[in-house]
């Protein structure tokens, strides 16, 4: 088995790690190694996998793979490049210079007079709606402006508890300060909310086929 | 993270979340009649989605994350 980090386009520059291999076909590389970073995913093995895949993001376009992935050898590598290759080509031509950001938003903390638990159903379904009326408008506020500078934008299908919004956006890397600005102005115009950036990614969450 | 954006955070702690949301729920996946150990990370993902707030004590308490894959 072989362990596969990304999908790169054939640089036909050196890989930036020793352990590091690549098969190459119609302009595009299978970039594994005879091992993974680790079996069980901690903190640490994560963060492993993530500095391979950046490294690989200095100098080429990247389509990282969800982790853990194996293929059997190489000849499976090169299998997959021939049956694949205008579906990676196409992927590689959508995110090419470009990096993904993280934005998580969440609200301030409840009012401290609301008790924990509503006290009947109508007090539920006010509070239903009044998040789901927080969530449009941080939608409006946030989003919007944001999803301007990016090219693409993808919205997590829910957001994890206390957090209002969770997307990623894909854009050039050199507008990623352009980017922190609009991020820096939009968290001082809605002190009620906590914005949190992060990245650049390899684009993760850009990656996805269009449907067979 | 790359070191040219001094702007964006690098605080790994505060990007723990998004790195564990992106490598094991995003990122290509192959289907077919490739072998895969990607259906055992998904079980991993499951029980990793309601730690997730634990994952940066877990880890600077040096505990792995429960339920890995062998």
């Amino acid at each position: 088995m072989i362990y596969v980090y990304a999908i790169t386009e054939a640089a036909g520059t050196p890989l930036p790690q020793p352990t590091l291999r690549e098969v190459t076909a119609h302009g595009v590389a299978v970039v594994f190694a005879d091992e993974g970073p680790g079996g069980d995913p901690t903190a640490d093995v994560l963060w492993v996998h993530e500095d391979v895949v950046e490294s690989l993001m200095r100098d080429r376009a990247v389509l990282p793979m969800r982790f853990g992935t194996h293929l059997p050898d190489e000849e499976a590598a090169l299998a997959l490049l021939d049956s694949r290759r205008d579906d990676f080509a196409r992927m590689l031509d959508d995110v090419r210079g470009r990096v993904e950001l993280g934005v998580r938003v969440a609200g301030r903390a409840a009012a401290p007079d609301q008790p924990a638990r509503p006290a009947t159903g109508t007090e539920y379904l006010a509070r239903r709606l009044g998040a789901r009326r927080e969530a449009d408008h941080v939608a409006a506020a946030v989003h919007e402006p944001l999803a301007r500078i990016a090219d693409r934008s993808a919205s997590a299908r829910s957001p994890r508890s206390g957090e209002v919004m969770t997307a990623s956006y894909l854009l050039p890397s050199e507008r990623v300060g352009v980017f922190t600005e609009e991020i820096r102005q939009l968290q001082q115009r809605h002190p009620d909310l906590a914005l949190t950036c992060t990245g650049p990614w390899p684009p993760y969450s850009f990656v996805e086929e269009a449907p067979a | 993270m790359s070191t040219d954006v001094e702007s964006v955070s690098h605080s790994r702690d505060i990007a723990l979340i998004d790195l564990v949301d992106r490598l094991l729920d995003k990122g290509v996946v192959l289907s077919g009649d490739i072998t895969l150990s990607v259906a055992n990370v998904d079980l991993v993902y499951v029980g990793l989605r309601a730690l997730v707030s634990s994952v940066a004590t877990a880890e600077r308490e040096g505990v792995p994350l429960p339920g890995g894959v062998t």
